[in-house]
């Protein structure tokens, strides 16, 4: 090898270092970094426990659940009680609850998620109903798979920030002074001497995430009970324009979950899928928003720029706004960008005719719907409402009224859309 | 011809004929069975969308043997791609591939798809329920199909090549 191939290799395995520090390949941060992976303790005992029931709904299969935390009913309880803590924010505001309200499907309401600091998320909180069958996690991290380690970033991450904490240990001293808490954590984890850990926590808190299935809806009366006038006949011909081939609307909100790819207990593996639905078009090259890149923010592939995760539309019509900047205010309105087969945005910084984007989608070719059809598919859309896991209270706050933190205020549902 | 002649003839004759069978009887352990490769050229057919062919090998496969579950089940398909008059023939074909073996997941699969488009939606559903405990990717798709009213695009209910 001469000097110069010598330097060229030297050079190259240099740049690749940097990006991977960078952040770049979407490696993980490191071990000292509050939002490294979540694994056991060197020392802590393997998680036992009796087996898990699950609370299904008719048709719906087990989640599959990551060996090294398996799920037990103490490890839910802990996790409910720990996502509804305020102590998991900065200054004491904010907790899991604030950004994933169950009263709307745990979504919060705003276009764009708002952190501890007033800082505004480049997106908005996604619904963690049914969050167990998700293959990615997030709008458009295809790395980014399981729950335990997920949670780091909204607690710890800084770039935005969401809950602020900078780091485990003084959150871990307040819970470990917390006698009620550290009972939950010591019935939780019962063989491990140092139960109150911020491992712990993790695997607690995506325990009790799992359990948040909904499958409840008319719908899911029609389909899997047994009920045939569970749905009205308008939410009828919804569903048929839905499912068809014309409007082809599952294609992307399919299966039983009505998202993109899922897993189950003994499911096949499928890869994450993402989409770029037109709903910018800037420039020549079919930009988004700079930070609205989607999947291109990991992968930093042109072809990737505005892809998203097709979310799950049950209960969508609590989940208001929606896109992953909430900047479509209604479903009658994203169903109007989805038949025009992209948004077009007349004036200002984000002018331009989305359907005419090089990097749109291809099967996001648009559909001709009569308004009467638009009202059926509406119908259809409000009959995946599942009032129950809205109100189910082994999802609410367990703390007495009296303790529980306020509600945060009402907010403009547009906040973070079209500026 | 002399007699020196005809001797040889038959020696030939003879040693011909041993070394056809010989060699046949070689071959005898190589080949799949009949039905199999009645059923494979089927499946073949089927995938290119030759009803009329594929239907002719699974029948053939059938006839060779009758308890051919998946035969039953793709022929029920191929029957039911021919034309609605055959609908009542392909149900019958479906629900002899079930007798046979009653974890067929494909087979509820192609027979929910059969009873919604026969317009019988509480067959569909009962299939679309065994389909859950069985299948539930397959099971999704005939969710679709019942949703739509519509027939679901590839073989996802056909049955492969038998190996």
């Amino acid at each position: 090898m001469t000097r110069r191939a010598v330097l060229c290799v030297l050079g190259l395995a240099l740049a690749s270092g940097l990006a991977l520090a960078s952040g770049i390949s979407g490696d993980p941060p490191p071990r000292d970094d509050p939002r490294a992976e979540i694994h056991h303790r060197d020392g802590a005992p393997a998680a036992t426990g009796a087996p898990y029931r699950w609370h299904l709904p008719e048709g719906f299969p087990a989640p599959r659940v990551p060996t090294d935390n398996p799920m037990s009913a103490a490890k839910v309880e802990l996790g409910r009680w720990l996502f509804y803590d305020t102590r998991l924010s900065r200054d004491g505001s904010m907790s899991c609850a604030t950004c994933h309200r169950q009263d709307l499907a745990f979504t919060d309401g705003r276009g764009r998620a708002l952190g501890v600091t007033g800082e505004l998320h480049p997106r908005g909180a996604m619904s963690l109903a049914n969050v167990a069958y998700a293959v990615s996690l997030g709008w458009d991290d295809p790395d980014l798979d399981r729950l335990e380690d997920q949670l780091t970033t909204p607690i710890f991450g800084h770039d935005p920030v969401e809950m602020g904490l900078r780091s485990r240990e003084p959150l871990v001293d307040a819970l470990r002074g917390d006698w009620r808490v550290a009972l939950l954590f010591a019935a939780a984890f019962p063989a491990d001497p140092e139960p109150v850990a911020f491992e712990n926590l993790a695997f607690a808190l995506a325990s009790f995430q799992r359990t948040l299935i909904s499958g409840g809806s008319a719908f899911d009366r029609y389909m899997y009970g047994d009920d045939p006038a569970a749905l009205a006949p308008a939410e009828r011909r919804g569903m048929r324009l839905y499912f068809s081939r014309r409007l082809g609307c599952s294609e992307c909100h399919g299966r039983f979950t009505f998202s993109g790819p899922i897993q189950f207990e003994g499911s096949r593996d499928h890869p994450p899928l993402m989409h770029n639905t037109g709903l910018y078009n800037l420039g020549p090259e079919g930009a988004y928003p700079e930070d609205s890149w989607g999947l291109m923010r990991h992968t930093r592939r042109p072809e990737d720029m505005g892809k998203f995760k097709a979310p799950s539309l049950r209960n969508i019509e609590v989940t208001a706004p929606y896109m992953h900047d909430g900047s479509v205010e209604t479903l009658g309105d994203a169903i109007d960008h989805y038949a025009a087969g992209g948004r077009t945005i007349g004036s200002g910084p984000y002018a331009g005719r989305g359907a005419d984007s090089p990097r749109k989608s291809e099967d996001l070719t648009g559909f001709t719907l009569e308004p009467e059809e638009k009202a059926d598919l509406l119908a259809f859309l409000r009959a995946l409402t599942d009032h129950a896991f809205l109100e189910d209270p082994r999802f609410a706050d367990p703390r007495p009224t009296a303790e529980r933190s306020p509600q945060p205020p009402e907010v403009s549902p547009l906040n973070g859309g079209i500026h | 011809m002399s007699r020196t002649t005809l001797s040889f003839v038959l020696i030939l004759a003879l040693l011909s004929t041993s070394v056809v069978f010989g060699a046949g009887s070689a071959k005898k352990e190589t080949p799949k069975a009949n039905h199999e490769t009645h059923y494979n050229a089927g499946v073949a057919k089927m995938e290119k969308g030759d009803w009329d062919g594929a239907a002719a090998k699974f029948a053939a496969a059938l006839e060779a043997k009758e308890d051919f579950a998946e035969a039953h089940n793709n022929y029920a398909y191929v029957l039911r791609k021919q034309g609605a008059d055959n609908f009542a023939k392909a149900l019958e074909h479906y629900n002899r591939a079930l007798e046979l073996d009653p974890k067929l997941a494909q087979a509820y699969h192609y027979r929910g798809v059969l009873h919604v488009l026969a317009g019988d939606e509480a067959s569909a559903k009962a299939d679309h329920a065994s389909l859950l405990k069985l299948d539930r990717e397959l099971a999704d798709e005939l969710m679709a199909v019942l949703a739509s009213g519509e027939e679901p695009e590839g073989h996802g209910g056909a049955s492969g090549k038998w190996k």
